[in-house]
């Protein structure tokens, strides 16, 4: 049994045989009197017995004749009960004070829980690696253009094999698309992710099946419908079944055989995909209107870095290669000429690791205005323990004897109140994730684990020395002549002048976060009131994706204008309605979206070098009316297409300057991939990828000539938009009972959603903004007010002598409104040498802003005032008579 | 030498037993008699300590099923740092009465 072989390894020798033998007895006795497993209890206790590591280092010296210095009792050391004895005692101290106990013990949980909570949450985000065997080598590949700037942009399966076959660096290339496709045939039809791969996309995760196999070569290369699914897929759709592995389900009417089910522990690309299915079988009109080819960007490459192979290095090849491929195919790779490689971790990550480091430190920063609260705290007491310290030293404990002691009790303080911090953390972390809103990736890997109670109470031990060596020095510095006779001891000025310099410490910490939960507000207030380019009250959005079951190849344009049609004409009688329209891909959501490059045509645009990487957009007529999207020239899209004749689109404003800078874009040609388009008119600049993100140049193309699967319904009411709702489903319903519907939602709030990580951190560093104010008052408050206690005969004197209240008022006030301002004066010097941390979370200002840095000290000073004028009030009530009574 | 108060329970017990007191019998006879509780190295550890100030020495004796046990015995400075403990407890109860 493993405690059996820990104590014969820590008691050796003969000595050690005996003592082991009298625990095995004492365990029989236990064991016949209590039971065997109160008996296994008792023995694996004697781990954390101080006694059993002493007596272990003895006997282990004794074992191999080694000097043992421990030998010689000093400093009235009381034998070896000591240390227990000084357990026993705090405890004790603890019980006989249970206000100041409380107190503590409420500062400690709520600080020590908070880092443990957002620890977790740090650990399990950032430190903890992926699910994948050797994921630092995973890495995420991307084609740059030079041109457009866009550098991190998809890749072609051309462009990619090509890669594949030259590079050095990379041990394995595969490539995914994930898109969203229709379950049916299985009661109501679902909407799933779904993903395209390339055969090599398993084996670089290192992901077997738990059933079934994955896809393989000859999937591929047969375009064979088969599909690989998720755990959680199969187990909510598929009914767990173990004998799945062959059946068919129906994926946009199409029926695919399930090959094999993946571990709930591959979640790649997302959590939420559901299928995995060959790259081959992406059909060609998904992304552009022909069979895929090399100018085609539609895949997300993936892969494994060599042995010994870093990112930069290979990025570096692949960009080589790049050039190479742009001068060999002109034509699609002209501009495309480097390549990004991140680390799969980063891109999961990337985007939150900073403010996820930048709240732990703010986190960090209350446990440390807490502890100075505590210290304080204690110091307040020792000077009630003089006498106690006295009466220890003269009867010969020495000085480290007694810090020894008061260490044990903070010890003891610090470990009780990280143990109620790790109980409180599990409900922080639940509460924090809850705020996040689905904001934060991998939240599945967050939880409270052995790191993170190790974390608590490490931090624990931590702050136990921050908040108890102070005090404990100073109550250990005791002359016991002079504390017998009832002397001052720490209550001089010089135990004053340490607590005022806590405060100050406190108050610039204070200051520090109060700074960055103003910059943080602003910040989201700037960014909520971003001109987004539309009208966004009063519509509602409806997303789906077009049912295509039962629909050919062919038929399939002419089917999807229809039923858009369909929809669109049944919305816009409904009543309330005031207008309604259509698009692929909605500004703000990003699902689907592309961009294409446009270039100037027609004769007089021979020589032009011009040319726009543009969004591509698909939309019905009433759209951009009923976003109310400004039409800044010309003419609106016809609402029919004349057969013949260029197609009509219509530019955003940045489109259309970055082709004709001068002049009037109405009229003018561009080169779209089908022959040649027409500008009608141009319309004003709308967010597409997020509200901090200045708007991309756009082009809307009618939806007639290319219609999409992915279709956003909006509609304008002068109502409340979601009164909208039940009918217009009810009215999709009628029309294919089959239509599933994604989701159907004011657009203010899918603006709101827009912005949701960026409130969720907001309100993060306004909880703890506020909880480091409240500690900091608090903290203000108690050192004013026992000094005060301490002072009242002196206050009672000067009243005596003749001071008004107002004098009083001022001497005591004046000395706390010192103690912030110096504070102050460090806190904002601290903030403006750190704010440039915070400078990639603010939106609209700069780190330095000095409203936000005014309203901030205004806010924590009207609180340290607060702070301070209660027990100034409290001094100017001190009756005259204390003068004279005596102390 | 003054003494910490387990030493003096233990030193106590080594001398109550008179040429018995195995590292097990001290423990068993502080429960009996003074209704003392300590965990099987909290003993040993006191008594090894306390041979090493000298206060007791040990020697290896025959013990229960063939193998030897270590038996203590108090050294003359041991009685000596008793007997001293002892006169000092006394004179600081003079005189004392619980009110």
């Amino acid at each position: 049994m493993i405690l059996e072989r820990i104590f014969r390894r820590l008691f050796p020798g003969p000595l050690g045989e005996e003592i082991r033998d009298e625990m095995e007895r004492e365990f029989s006795r236990i064991g016949l009197a209590r039971g065997r497993g109160i008996a296994w209890i008792w023995y694996a206790a004697h781990l954390l017995d101080p006694g059993t590591w002493i007596l272990a280092v003895k006997l282990r010296k004794r074992w191999r004749g080694e000097p043992d210095e421990e030998a010689d009792v000093v400093d009235g050391e009381r034998g070896f009960d000591g240390w227990t004895g000084d357990v026993r005692y705090a405890l004790r101290g603890l019980r006989r004070n249970p206000a100041f106990t409380a107190v503590a013990l409420l500062t400690l949980a709520l600080g020590i829980g908070a880092n443990a909570a957002m620890f977790g949450i740090v650990n399990g985000i950032l430190l903890r690696p992926l699910p994948y065997p050797d994921a630092h080598e995973l890495v995420l590949l991307f084609h740059s253009n030079a041109r457009s700037g866009e550098r991190l942009g998809r890749v072609s399966y051309e462009d990619l094999e090509d890669w594949r076959a030259r590079t050095r660096s990379l041990a394995s290339v595969a490539a995914f698309a994930p898109v969203s496709t229709i379950l049916t045939g299985q009661g109501d039809p679902v909407e799933l992710e779904m993903t395209y791969v390339t055969s090599e996309f398993f084996d670089i995760l290192g992901a077997r099946p738990e059933l079934g196999r994955p896809l393989l070569e000859d999937d591929h290369r047969l375009e064979r419908r088969n599909a690989v699914v998720s755990h959680a897929f199969w187990r909510t759709h598929l009914g767990g079944d173990p004998g799945v592995i062959g059946r068919s389900i129906l994926l946009r009417g199409d029926p695919y055989t399930v090959v094999g089910v993946m571990p709930a522990t591959l979640r790649y690309p997302t959590p939420e995909t559901a299928v995995w299915v060959p790259r081959s079988l992406v059909e060609p009109n998904m992304f552009s209107n022909g069979p895929p080819t090399r100018g085609d960007r539609y895949l997300q490459g993936f892969g494994r870095l060599a042995p010994a192979a870093d990112p930069a290095e290979a990025q570096q090849e692949l960009t080589a290669l790049s050039r190479e491929l742009a001068a060999t195919y002109p034509d699609s790779n002209e501009d495309w000429n480097a390549a990004a490689v991140v680390p799969l971790h980063e891109s999961i990550v990337g985007g939150v690791d900073r403010a996820l480091v930048v709240v732990l430190s703010a986190v960090g920063f209350i446990l440390l205005i807490g502890c100075v609260n505590l210290a304080n705290l204690l110091l307040a007491r020792g000077s009630a323990r003089t006498r106690e310290m006295a009466v220890r030293a003269a009867l010969g404990a020495g000085r480290k004897r007694i810090v020894r002691q008061l260490l044990t009790e903070s010890l003891v303080l610090a470990l009780l109140g990280g143990i109620l911090g790790l109980v409180f953390s599990y409900a922080a972390m639940d509460g924090i994730l809850a705020l996040s809103a689905d904001t934060l990736p991998r939240v599945e890997d967050v939880r409270v684990d052995g790191r993170v109670i190790g974390f608590g109470l490490a931090l624990a031990a931590a702050t136990s020395v921050l908040f108890g060596l102070v005090p404990a020095l100073r109550m250990a510095r005791t002359d016991p002549q002079r504390d017998l006779r009832g002397g001052r001891g720490t209550t001089g000025s010089e135990g004053q002048g340490v607590r005022s310099a806590l405060v100050v410490v406190e108050v610039a910490l204070a200051v520090l976060l109060v700074i960055g939960t103003g910059l943080m507000a602003r910040s989201f207030l700037a960014l909520r009131s971003v001109d987004p380019g539309f009208e966004a009250e009063g519509v509602l959005t409806v997303a789906m994706q077009l049912n295509l079951a039962g629909v050919s190849d062919s038929d399939m344009p002419t089917f999807l204008v229809q039923r858009r049609e369909e929809i669109l004409s049944g919305v816009r009688v409904l009543p309330g309605v005031e207008a309604a329209g259509m698009i692929n891909v909605f500004p703000l959501r990003q699902d689907g979206a592309f961009q294409l490059e446009y270039t100037p045509a027609g004769p007089e645009a021979a020589s032009d070098e011009r040319s726009v990487h543009a969004d591509t957009r698909y939309v019905d007529p009433g759209y951009l009316h009923t976003m109310r999207i400004p039409l800044l020239r010309g003419e609106p899209l016809p609402a029919e297409l004349t057969a013949g004749a260029p197609v009509p689109v219509l530019m955003s404003e940045s489109a259309a300057r970055r082709l004709w800078p001068e002049g009037d874009p109405v009229g003018k040609r561009i080169d779209v991939p089908w022959g040649e388009s027409v500008v009608v008119g141009v319309v004003g600049d709308v967010r597409q990828i997020g509200l901090a993100e200045a708007p991309p140049p756009a082009v809307y193309f009618p939806q007639r000539i290319a219609p999409r699967l992915l279709a956003t319904l909006v509609v304008r009411t002068a109502g409340d938009p979601m009164a909208l709702a039940a009918p217009i489903r009810a009215l999709i319903r009628d029309i294919d009972p089959n239509q599933p519907i994604r989701s159907t939602m004011p657009l203010t709030d899918v603006m709101a959603e827009s912005i949701a990580q960026e409130r969720f951190f907001t309100l993060l560093f306004a909880a703890f903004g506020g909880l480091a104010l409240v500690l900091a008052a608090v903290g203000i408050y108690g050192v004013l007010a026992y000094s005060v206690r301490q002072r009242t005969q002196e206050i009672g004197v000067r009243i005596a002598l003749g001071a008004r209240a107002a004098d009083v008022l001022r001497m005591v006030a004046g000395a706390g409104l010192r103690l912030v301002g110096v504070g102050v004066i460090i806190g904002t010097g601290a903030a403006l040498l750190f704010s440039r941390v915070l400078a990639t979370q603010l939106y609209g200002i700069a780190p330095t802003d000095p409203f936000s840095y005014a309203l901030a000290i205004g806010f924590l000073g009207g609180v340290a005032l607060l702070a301070i004028y209660i027990p100034a009030r409290r001094a100017t009530r001190v009756p005259p008579m204390t003068a004279l009574r005596p102390e | 030498m003054s003494l910490g108060d387990l030493q003096h329970m233990a030193m106590l017990a080594v001398a109550r037993l008179e040429g018995e007191a195995y590292g097990a019998a001290v423990r068993d006879e502080l429960l009996r008699v003074a209704g003392r509780k300590v965990t099987v190295p909290t003993a040993y550890v006191t008594l090894v300590r306390l041979e090493e100030q000298g206060l007791v020495r040990s020697s290896e004796a025959p013990g229960a099923g063939g193998r030897p046990r270590r038996v203590f015995r108090l050294t003359p400075e041991g009685w000596n740092a008793l007997e001293q403990a002892r006169a000092e407890i006394s004179s600081m109860w003079e005189g004392v009465v619980r009110p």
